[in-house]
């Protein structure tokens, strides 16, 4: 089971989006469509705040790819925050942490944006 | 000679190992076969429902065994314009057929033993089946190791459900001697009685266990499930490493069939690069990916659109 929360922080033009749980082949389309949307919208400076993100799986991976090029070809930029030492340790494993922005908190991340 | 015509070292070796893998199930098949003699008369000279058991088991697992060897054969000889994709498949029907004969022959030692509990009988001569199931467990180790060790070179069904059925008929045979041992050395107890149906339940505990593993591997192949999570991550992790290479993904597809592993990977280019650099760029990580999953062919498709 995943939730997926979206906060718009609107002084810093920042779109926030909060993921809950555990996100795999069962639920990642989720989560895709709503970054899709997102973009699609224009809202292109986006935090993904994974604080509470037990588990992620290939699929999950997948998504974020997918949404980091969208993003690049919108001129846009997505910052990842707070990730959990197990997350962690599988975008280490797959490379993805020296593709991915990644903060310890989601307020620096929105600093970051500001950068 | 034309260029056509010769045969390159690495497929001189793969056709030799699948030659090798052949001649592995075959022989598996004539042990099986021999051995089917023996134990008849064993089982009727020691009046044991656990060597019937075991006799049944092996006679399902030796025709089981003996499909498997057809498919190999089929497939090794079967390269033609009819199956682009070779017939891999064939292999996943095989196991399945070996899996079958595990689940009959589960049922059979099953009732067996449940009617030896109901109406226990003391069992006879254990002579020849002791001299019988001693030979099988050391054919039936020979075969567990040799086919392990050929499936440890190539990730092939029929391989990993020979190794597993061979295993399983080491462990049985363990499981017997032990039971024939126990049973005639304490003859004059009552409980002794109650030894040879409770070998054959632990037999059938094996058989089920083998017989599960089988089916779902199988199935899910023959179903074209994406490939196992460990192998998706290796695939993100090249894509991470040509990530500043190509503008969008657009999907990633993967399936097995038999002892072949396909990946389709959906991609987009920046259109103001040559295609040439494009397809160095596509055989570079097409190469990666091949090096890095055994028994992987991968494609990469150049699109820009997502992938149906």
């Amino acid at each position: 089971m995943m939730q997926i929360e979206v906060i718009e922080d609107e002084s810093q033009h920042v779109v926030i989006v909060g993921l809950s749980g555990r996100m795999d082949s069962s639920n990642s389309r989720a989560f895709e469509e709503k970054m899709v949307n997102l973009i699609q919208a224009g809202k292109t400076r986006m935090v993904v705040d994974c604080a509470q993100l037990q588990y992620i799986s290939s699929a999950g991976l997948r998504v974020f790819l997918m949404a980091a090029k969208q993003l690049t070809m919108a001129k846009g930029k997505l910052i990842l925050a707070s990730l959990n030492d197990d997350v962690r340790q599988v975008f280490n494993l797959t490379g993805f942490s020296s593709i991915f922005q990644i903060c310890d908190s989601r307020e620096e991340a929105i600093r970051n944006h500001g950068d | 000679m034309e260029k056509g015509s010769t045969l390159s070292s690495t497929q001189v070796s793969s056709m030799e190992h699948f030659r090798e893998k052949e001649r592995s199930i075959l022989t598996g098949f004539i042990l099986g076969l021999v051995a089917l003699a023996p134990d008849v008369v064993a089982v009727i000279l020691a009046n044991s429902v656990m060597l019937l058991s075991d006799l049944l088991k092996s006679a399902s697992e030796t025709v089981a065994t003996f499909l498997s060897w057809l498919a190999v054969r089929k497939v090794r000889r079967g390269k033609s314009f009819d199956y682009n994709y070779g017939q891999g498949k064939l292999e996943n029907i095989s196991s399945l057929a070996v899996a079958g004969a595990m689940m009959l022959s589960w049922m059979i030692v099953t009732y067996g033993a449940i009617e030896r509990f109901r109406h226990p009988k003391p069992i006879g001569s254990i002579g020849l089946a002791l001299f019988v199931t001693g030979g099988s467990a050391l054919v039936n180790l020979w075969m567990w190791r040799k086919n392990l060790r050929l499936s440890g070179v190539e990730a092939s069904p029929i391989l990993e459900s020979q190794w597993r059925l061979f295993r399983s008929k080491f462990a049985a045979n363990i499981s017997v001697v032990a039971s024939l041992v126990v049973s005639a050395g304490f003859r004059e107890q009552r409980w002794a009685a109650y030894v040879d149906p409770a070998g054959a339940i632990l037999i059938s505990a094996f058989l089920l266990l083998s017989a599960y593993r089988v089916i779902t591997d199988s199935i899910y192949d023959l179903l074209d499930r994406t490939l196992d999570e460990s192998l998706q991550l290796v695939i993100l992790a090249e894509l991470a490493v040509y990530y500043h290479e190509y503008v969008a993904l657009h999907g990633i597809r993967s399936r097995r069939s038999g002892s072949n592993v396909y990946i389709e990977i959906f991609m987009e280019f920046d259109g103001d690069r040559r295609m040439e650099e494009v397809q160095e760029l596509i055989d570079r990580m097409k190469a990666g990916l091949e090096a890095k999953i055994r028994g992987s062919q991968v494609l990469i498709a150049p699109t820009t659109a997502p992938a149906s």
